[in-house]
C-alpha cells in the first residue's frame, strides 16, 4: 500500500476536524495509508500575507524541517497553503543554501488533494454517489496559483447524482482573504454579498470547493442572510457519496 | 493637498453610501472586461504576443539609461528639447518657464495621468497660467471640480444628468441631459480652446528611443489637436514609458488598446517626432518633452522594479473584485486599482499609503489579465512587508502574528492551545457563533464564525490511545 | 545649471539601481519580433472598417473613385472643401471635376475658418485590413488638421496599399525610421472620433470627425 503524508493545515485541523477525517476517509479508501507528521502546525501564510515575514520564515522553518523528516508524497487539502509552500517560501528563502534546497525538494512531492488524485494516482471515479444541486467555487490561488481546475471538476462530474450548475463567468473572489476579511471587513462584505448574490441566483443547495478558506467565509456569509445553502469541501462530497 | 495617511475604509464607507455611482464603475469595467477578452481573440497568438511584450518592456528597463539617451539625442538631432525632472516640482517648474519664455496664457491639455501625479494644473495656475483639461472626462472633472474615478473613463461614475448641471452652470448653457447634445456643447466649447491655445499639453503612452518618437494613444482628437494646433507642444513623460524600437511599439500598440477598451486599435494613434518641419503647414514650432523621476529610479533600484513594465491599459483595474466593489475614489490616490496599490506607495511613500497595498486578497485576477504579465500580487505582498519593517501596523495584528507564531513553532504549545480550544467549544456548542470581540468583530458583522471543534490531530491521538 | 543636474542625478540613480539587478529577469538583447499576425486584404478591411460605423464605397478605379466623391458631394450639398493639395497636383483630373462641380476647395487662410469647412477629403499611404486603420503621414501638401477638424473625413484609398496588419506594415517599409522621422507626425485612423465618457454612451465625432468614410479603388491604371 503506497503511504502518503498529509499535511492538514491549521484551519481544517482546529476548525473542520471532520472535513479534515473525510479527506482521510478517501484517501485510505483508494488503498493509501495515511501519515499525519505528528506536530504540524502552520505553513506560515497567515504571518506571510500581513507582512510578517520574520515571523513567516520561523513558522515556515518549523513546518519545512517536519515534513523533510517524511519521505513520499505529502498531500495538502488546501490549494492557499500549496500556494504558499510552492510559490512563497521560495521568495521567504532566496539564498538561503539551507532552506532553498529543502522547499524545491519539498515542492517537488506537495500535492494539492484534487491533484493527487487525477493526476498522480490517475482517479476521478471514485463510485460515490451524492445526489444534490451543486455550484463550484474555484478558489483563486487554487486556481490562478496551483492551477488546478480540471481536476476537482473532472471528480466531480464523476459523481453519482450530482448536478453541478453553472455560473456567470469569469469565476471572481469571494472576498476572505485571510487577514483583509478583518482588516478591511467592508470590503470583504462587499465581495462576499456579490458573491453570494450569484451563488443564489443559481439555485444550487450548496457551494462546493476545494478550499476551506473560503468556505467557512461563504458559509458564514449565507448562515448570517439566513439562506438555507450550505458549503461542503470536496472531500466531503467524495468520502459522504463513497458512504453510499 | 493632504498628505495625511489614506484610508481606504475611510474612503470605502464614503462609496458605499452612493451605489449608484458604483454600479456605474462595475459597468464600465465589465464591460472593457469583456471588450479585452473578445478583442484578445482577434489575435493570433494572444499569449505569445503578451509574452512578447513583456520582454521588450524587460529588455527595455533593464536597460533604461541606454534608451533614455538614445531618445534624447534622436530627438534632439530633430529640434526637439529634451527635458529631465528629478520630481514634481522641478517638472512643473520646467514647464512654467518653458510657457513664460514663450509668452505662454492659454494652455490645452489631453489627458495624462502623470500630470495628474506631479499635480500639474494647480502649479500652472498658481504661475498665472489657464489650463483646460480637453478629454471630454476630464474637462467635465475639471468644470465640476471632481476627480476622476477610473483611469479610461473618469467620469463614469456621474450620469447624464450630472453632466447636464455641470455644464448649465459653468459653461452657461440652456441645461439638457441629452447625450448626443452634450458631446456638441463639449465639442463647441472646446474647439475655441484648441484654436486660442497658445500650449499644448499631453502626456506619453510610449515613446520610441531610435527615433525620438512620442506615441499618443486617444479617441476623441483632443490629443491630435492639442499636439497639432498650438505653436507649442510639450509632453509629460514618465521615464519608464519607452520602447527601443518602432517595430517594438507596434508590438505593444496590438496590446495596449485591446487590453484598455477592446479596441483593435484606438481612433487615433499618433507617432510624434520632432516639431514641424519646415515646409509643414501646420505644427508646434517649439516641441518639448520633460523626463519624469519622481520615485521611478527609487523603484527600479527596489525589489518593486517589475512594475514599471507597466503600459497603463487598466486591464488589472477592470478585471479586480475589490476595485469593482468600490470604485477609483476609495483608493484616495491618483492611481487606484492593483496597479495604483504598487505604485502610489512606490511613488509617494508607503507611510502616505500603507492602506493600499492591504486591500486585497491578492486573488491573482490582475496578473492574469495583465498584457505584460506583472506580478502584481507579489509586488503587493513585498509592500506589505516593507509595511511591516517600517512598524506601520495596527497593534493588534502585530499582537495577534507575533502569538501565532510563538504557538505554532512548537507542537507542545499547539497541541496546548488546540487542546483548550476543544473545552471552550464544550462552553459554547456546536452552533455559528454571531459574535466575536475586539478587532474580530469585523468579521462577524458580515458573517459567523464556525465553532471550536476538538481538533483533528487530538481526535487522532484519542484513537491511538495517545493522549 | 539645475537642469543639467537633474539629468546627471537621474542618470547616475538609474545606472546604481540597474546595478542591483533586481529585476525578474535579465533580456540583454532585444527579442526577435517574429510573432503570427492575422492575414486579410480588401475584404478584411472593409469588413473592420464598417464594424467602426465607417462607410466604405468600393470601385474598380481611380477615376471612378473621384466621380463618386462628385456624387457624394453633391447628395451632401457639400459646396466647400478641405483637400491634401497633393491629391490635386497628382490628378489634375480631379481637379477639373472639383471645379465643373462648383465645389471650392479652401486653402490658406486663418485655421479658425478653415474649422468651419464641413468636409476634408484626404489619402492615405496605407490602410490596415485586420483592424481598418488607416495610415496618414504629415508631410508637405498632406497636412493633418484636414482629417482633424471637419466632420466628415473623406479617405481616397487605393487597394494595393492596404496591409494585412501593423507589423506587416511595419515589417515592409524600407528605411522605417527615417521615414517615420520624415514628418513630426504620423497618425494611425481607426474610426471616427470617439467616446463613452458619458454614461458609457458610444458618441461620434466628439473633436475629430464623426463620420469616415472611405473610397477605394481596386486597380491602378496608367493614364
Amino acid at each position: 500500500m503506497e503511504k502518503v503524508n498529509l499535511f492538514i493545515t491549521c484551519l481544517l485541523d482546529t476548525l473542520f476536524p471532520d472535513t479534515a477525517q473525510a479527506v482521510v476517509d478517501v484517501l485510505e479508501h483508494l488503498g493509501l495509508t495515511v501519515h499525519i507528521p505528528k506536530g504540524q502546525t502552520c505553513c506560515g501564510q497567515p504571518a506571510f500575507n500581513a507582512g510578517f515575514w520574520d515571523e513567516a520564515r520561523d513558522m515556515a522553518r518549523y513546518t519545512i524541517d517536519l515534513f523533510s523528516k517524511v519521505e513520499g508524497p505529502i498531500i495538502i487539502p488546501s490549494g492557499s497553503c500549496g500556494v504558499m509552500i510552492i510559490r512563497h517560501y521560495p521568495e521567504l528563502f532566496s539564498n538561503d543554501p539551507v532552506y532553498g534546497p529543502k522547499i524545491q525538494a519539498l515542492a517537488g512531492r506537495l500535492f494539492e488533494f484534487t491533484q493527487f488524485l487525477v493526476d498522480h494516482l490517475h482517479v476521478s471515479s471514485l463510485g460515490a454517489a451524492f445526489p444534490a444541486r451543486i455550484v463550484y467555487h474555484p478558489s483563486c490561488h487554487t486556481l490562478r496559483g496551483l492551477q488546478v481546475d480540471r481536476q476537482p471538476r473532472a471528480l466531480l462530474a464523476e459523481v453519482q447524482g450530482l448536478e453541478i450548475l453553472s455560473q456567470e463567468n469569469p469565476p471572481t473572489c469571494c472576498g476572505f482573504g485571510g487577514i483583509f476579511a478583518i482588516k478591511m471587513p467592508e470590503i470583504s462584505g462587499q465581495m462576499l454579498a456579490n458573491r453570494l448574490t450569484a451563488f443564489e441566483a443559481t439555485g444550487a443547495d450548496l457551494v462546493v470547493g476545494c478550499d476551506i478558506s473560503c468556505l467557512m467565509h461563504i458559509e458564514g456569509g449565507l448562515r448570517k442572510k439566513g439562506s438555507r445553502m450550505r458549503t461542503m469541501h470536496i472531500a466531503q462530497i467524495l468520502a459522504q457519496g463513497l458512504k453510499s | 493637498m493632504s498628505t495625511a495617511p489614506v484610508s481606504i475604509r475611510q474612503g470605502v464607507k464614503k462609496a458605499l453610501e452612493n451605489p449608484d455611482r458604483l454600479v456605474n464603475i462595475q459597468t464600465a469595467a465589465e464591460r472593457f472586461y469583456t471588450g479585452r477578452i473578445a478583442a484578445l481573440t482577434t489575435l493570433p497568438d494572444s499569449d505569445a504576443l503578451r509574452d512578447l511584450g513583456r520582454k521588450i518592456r524587460a529588455h527595455t528597463i533593464a536597460h533604461l539609461d541606454q534608451y533614455l539617451l538614445q531618445f534624447e539625442a534622436s530627438l534632439s538631432a530633430l529640434g526637439g528639447v529634451v527635458h529631465w525632472a528629478g520630481d514634481a516640482r522641478e517638472a512643473g517648474e520646467i514647464i512654467t518657464q518653458i510657457a513664460r519664455a514663450a509668452q505662454v496664457k492659454r494652455i490645452a491639455k489631453s489627458k495624462s495621468m502623470v500630470s495628474e501625479e506631479i499635480q500639474l494644473n494647480a502649479r500652472l495656475e498658481a504661475a498665472g497660467m489657464e489650463i483646460v483639461e480637453t478629454d471630454l472626462g476630464e474637462y467635465i472633472a475639471q468644470l465640476s471640480g471632481d476627480h476622476p474615478s477610473h483611469i479610461i473613463a473618469p467620469v463614469v461614475h456621474l450620469n447624464r444628468k450630472d453632466v447636464g448641471r455641470v455644464f448649465a452652470e459653468k459653461l452657461k448653457v440652456p441645461y439638457t441631459e441629452n447625450v448626443l447634445e452634450l458631446n456638441a456643447i463639449a465639442r463647441r466649447s472646446l474647439r475655441e480652446v484648441f484654436l486660442s491655445a497658445d500650449m499644448g499639453i499631453s502626456g506619453c503612452n510610449l515613446a520610441v528611443a531610435e527615433t525620438g518618437t512620442i506615441c499618443l494613444v486617444t479617441n476623441e482628437g483632443n490629443g491630435r489637436m492639442v499636439t497639432s494646433l498650438p505653436r507649442v507642444h510639450v509632453a509629460l513623460m514618465g521615464m519608464e514609458r519607452i520602447v527601443p524600437t518602432i517595430k517594438d511599439l507596434g508590438v505593444l500598440l496590438q496590446l495596449l488598446a485591446r487590453s484598455a477598451t477592446g479596441q483593435k486599435m484606438s481612433s487615433y494613434t499618433s507617432l510624434i517626432t520632432g516639431p514641424r518641419r519646415q515646409r509643414e503647414e501646420k505644427g508646434p514650432q517649439e516641441l518639448h518633452v520633460v523626463i519624469l523621476d519622481n520615485g521611478r529610479t527609487g523603484i527600479l533600484g527596489s525589489d518593486l522594479a517589475e512594475v514599471l513594465y507597466c503600459i497603463r491599459c487598466a486591464a488589472c483595474l477592470n478585471v479586480c473584485p475589490v476595485y469593482r466593489s468600490i470604485g477609483g475614489h476609495a483608493y484616495g490616490a491618483v492611481y487606484t486599482g492593483p496597479i495604483g496599490s504598487v505604485i502610489s506607495p512606490a511613488l509617494g511613500g508607503i507611510a502616505r499609503y500603507a492602506d493600499l497595498p492591504q486591500a486585497s486578497t491578492l486573488c491573482g485576477a490582475c496578473r492574469e489579465a495583465c498584457p505584460v504579465r506583472i506580478d502584481l500580487p507579489t509586488l503587493l505582498l513585498r509592500l506589505r512587508n516593507k509595511t511591516i519593517r517600517q512598524e506601520i501596523s495596527p497593534l493588534w495584528m502585530k499582537a495577534g502574528l507575533k502569538g501565532f507564531r510563538w504557538i505554532t513553532t512548537d507542537a507542545g504549545r499547539y497541541n496546548f492551545l488546540t487542546w483548550l480550544a476543544g473545552i471552550f467549544s464544550k462552553v459554547l456548542g456546536k452552533q455559528w457563533l454571531t459574535w466575536l470581540p475586539g478587532p474580530l468583530r469585523g468579521w462577524t458583522r458580515y458573517r459567523s464564525f464556525p465553532p471550536f471543534q476538538k481538533s483533528f490531530q487530538q481526535r487522532r491521538r484519542r484513537a491511538k490511545g495517545e493522549d | 545649471m539645475e537642469m543639467s543636474n537633474s539629468r546627471q542625478k537621474i542618470l547616475k540613480d538609474l545606472r546604481e539601481g540597474l546595478k542591483r539587478s533586481l529585476l525578474p529577469e535579465a533580456v540583454a538583447e532585444g527579442p526577435s519580433l517574429e510573432i503570427p499576425g492575422n492575414a486579410g486584404g480588401l475584404d478584411r478591411f472593409v469588413s473592420e472598417f464598417e464594424k467602426l460605423s465607417g462607410k466604405a464605397f468600393r470601385v474598380r478605379t481611380r477615376q471612378e473613385a473621384f466621380d463618386l466623391v462628385i456624387k457624394i458631394f453633391a447628395e451632401r450639398g457639400w459646396k466647400q472643401t478641405l483637400i491634401w493639395e497633393i491629391l490635386l497636383d497628382r490628378n489634375p483630373l480631379f481637379r477639373q471635376l472639383l471645379d465643373a462641380a462648383g465645389i471650392e476647395v479652401r486653402r490658406g487662410g486663418e485655421i479658425r475658418d478653415l474649422a468651419k469647412i464641413a468636409v476634408g477629403i484626404t489619402g492615405a499611404q496605407a490602410a490596415l485590413a485586420d483592424s481598418g486603420t488607416l495610415v496618414l503621414q504629415n508631410i508637405p501638401g498632406q497636412p493633418s488638421f484636414v482629417s482633424l477638424l471637419p466632420e466628415v473625413h473623406l479617405v481616397l484609398l487605393c487597394a494595393d496599399d492596404i496591409h494585412p496588419n501593423l507589423q506587416k506594415y511595419l515589417e515592409g517599409i524600407e528605411d522605417l525610421n527615417n521615414q517615420v522621422s520624415a514628418s513630426s507626425n504620423l497618425v494611425f485612423i481607426t474610426g471616427p472620433s470617439r467616446t463613452g465618457d458619458i454614461e458609457l454612451i458610444l458618441t461620434l465625432g466628439v473633436h475629430g470627425p464623426g463620420e469616415v468614410i472611405v473610397i477605394i479603388w481596386e486597380k491602378e491604371e496608367r493614364s
